[in-house]
């Protein structure tokens, strides 16, 4: 299949969405886990 | 210095370049104007409210709440002007820098409002919606990517215009510029648990931060190549266009900072580095060698074209203002590299019997004449900012304001 990158370029709204969608990987992996850590409610004392 | 110069250069290039590269007026009337002054508002209550202890404590999220608001729909505001500008371009393709612009404006939104997720308790004071290790993480999910948006992607959008313009030299690698777009806007989200290296954050955060951060050095560096082999073929103009020596050196200590940067999330190196001066060094290396000087050139770029000028009023004081700055940087980041690296090493040192060879005492006075030396940049930097003031006085006095005229639709890069 041909990716061709003039999609994004010609049309904003997709650009928009994929730029969110590329800049939420990171915080999700990295941030989300920690809400759910068993060490992390030990330490403050939630369980 | 960030927020207020370097926020008001990041609206008025973005404004700019948006409608040159859409042959479209800006969307929403008296929206620009409201961000314009919405802006300004924000930086005058925090020059305000900070020095009188109103803060949430937060780096580089200090202001309390009702501020934050006003920076949120400042924001939205700037956005909707933003892409509805781009909705409405006379221009089928969207340039790249545009795809800079517009990711820096998303991120720093979505950025700014979860990081800024707070209680009120009064009208100047808060408290985080989040606790302990989880508010580490989730201010420097946001301190470090407004380090990676707020003065990286929107000043390579700045680039992206910038230099091909003053260079008058296509870019040299669209398709670089492509890549190393999407690469670093994916890669730097993951890069702020660098900032928390052997702390109360889980190790496997801290080692995602850091191979992160050493993946970063590739989108970096694609930037940096696209930007200066821009310049192929035109080297010569080097040699009497100041502007140009600004921006090949700014993209320079880009590079610079962007390998110093993921050398320093490196944990080993890290334990010597953190909290010393070496990263005070790092930060000014980029923001006033790269930052800065793009900023500055991008404004010598603007001001005769918006007043109807040829050029600056005294060009010769640009040339000026270029070997002043140089100095004054290379001064003062020798100076911050040198006493970092120093402190590190005294601070760690032990006696055979296990005890601190130096007090902490001991390593403020061994950094003096260091803090000598960075005074003596610091102030060579300050004056070519001031030289540069009374240029764009002057300028602006000489000038007049002009309406540019919109070009008929026709397809180009």
């Amino acid at each position: 299949m041909k990716v061709d990158h003039g999609l994004i370029e010609k049309n904003v709204t997709l650009l928009i969405v994929l730029v969110i969608l590329t800049i939420s990987v990171g915080g999700l992996v990295e941030i989300v886990p920690l809400f759910f850590s068993a060490f992390i409610h030990r330490a403050c004392g939630w369980s | 210095m960030i927020f207020a110069f370097g926020g008001s250069a990041l609206f008025a290039t973005s404004y700019y370049v948006v409608q040159r590269t859409t042959h479209a007026r800006l969307f929403g009337g008296p929206l620009a104007a409201f961000t314009f002054w919405g802006w300004q508002l924000v930086i005058v209550l925090a020059a305000i409210t900070l020095p009188l202890g109103m803060t949430s404590g937060k780096e580089y999220a200090e202001l309390e709440w009702p501020i934050d608001l006003l920076i949120a729909v400042v924001w939205v505001c700037y956005a909707i002007v933003f892409f509805g500008t781009l909705a409405k371009r006379k221009l089928e393709h969207i340039y790249v820098a545009n795809c800079f612009f517009g990711a820096f404006i998303i991120t720093v939104g979505v950025l700014h409002i979860v990081n800024s997720m707070a209680m009120p308790a009064s009208l100047t004071k808060s408290y985080s919606a989040y606790a302990g290790a989880q508010d580490a993480m989730i201010q420097w999910w946001y301190g470090h990517n407004a380090v990676g948006f707020f003065v990286t992607a929107g000043f390579l959008g700045m680039m992206y215009y910038f230099v091909p313009k003053q260079a008058e030299r296509p870019v040299y690698s669209y398709r670089l510029s492509i890549v190393h777009f999407w690469a670093l806007i994916f890669t730097y989200m993951w890069a702020g648990p660098h900032h928390l290296h052997y702390t109360a954050l889980p190790d496997w955060t801290q080692s995602l931060g850091m191979v992160f951060s050493l993946i970063l050095l590739a989108p970096s560096w694609g930037g940096v190549i696209n930007g200066i082999m821009t310049l192929s073929g035109a080297w010569y103009k080097l040699r009497n266009d100041a502007v140009l020596k600004f921006l090949v050196v700014s993209l320079s200590f880009y590079g610079m900072s962007t390998f110093e940067g993921p050398m320093m999330s490196i944990k080993t190196v890290n334990a010597l580095s953190h909290y010393t001066d070496w990263t005070v060094g790092h930060v000014h290396s980029g923001a006033l060698g790269w930052v800065d000087f793009i900023s500055i050139r991008s404004i010598d770029y603007l001001l005769p074209r918006l007043f109807a000028r040829d050029a600056m009023a005294k060009p010769q004081w640009v040339e000026l203002h270029f070997w002043i700055a140089t100095i004054g940087i290379v001064l003062y980041i020798a100076a911050m590299w040198i006493a970092g690296v120093m402190q590190g090493l005294m601070w760690r040192a032990t006696n055979p019997d296990g005890t601190l060879t130096y007090a902490f005492i001991e390593s403020i006075k061994a950094t003096y004449p260091y803090y000598v030396v960075r005074f003596l940049g610091g102030v060579l930097y300050l004056s070519g900012m001031l030289l540069m003031l009374m240029n764009c006085f002057m300028t602006i006095a000489q000038g007049k304001s002009v309406k540019a005229p919109i070009p008929a639709a026709t397809e180009h890069a």
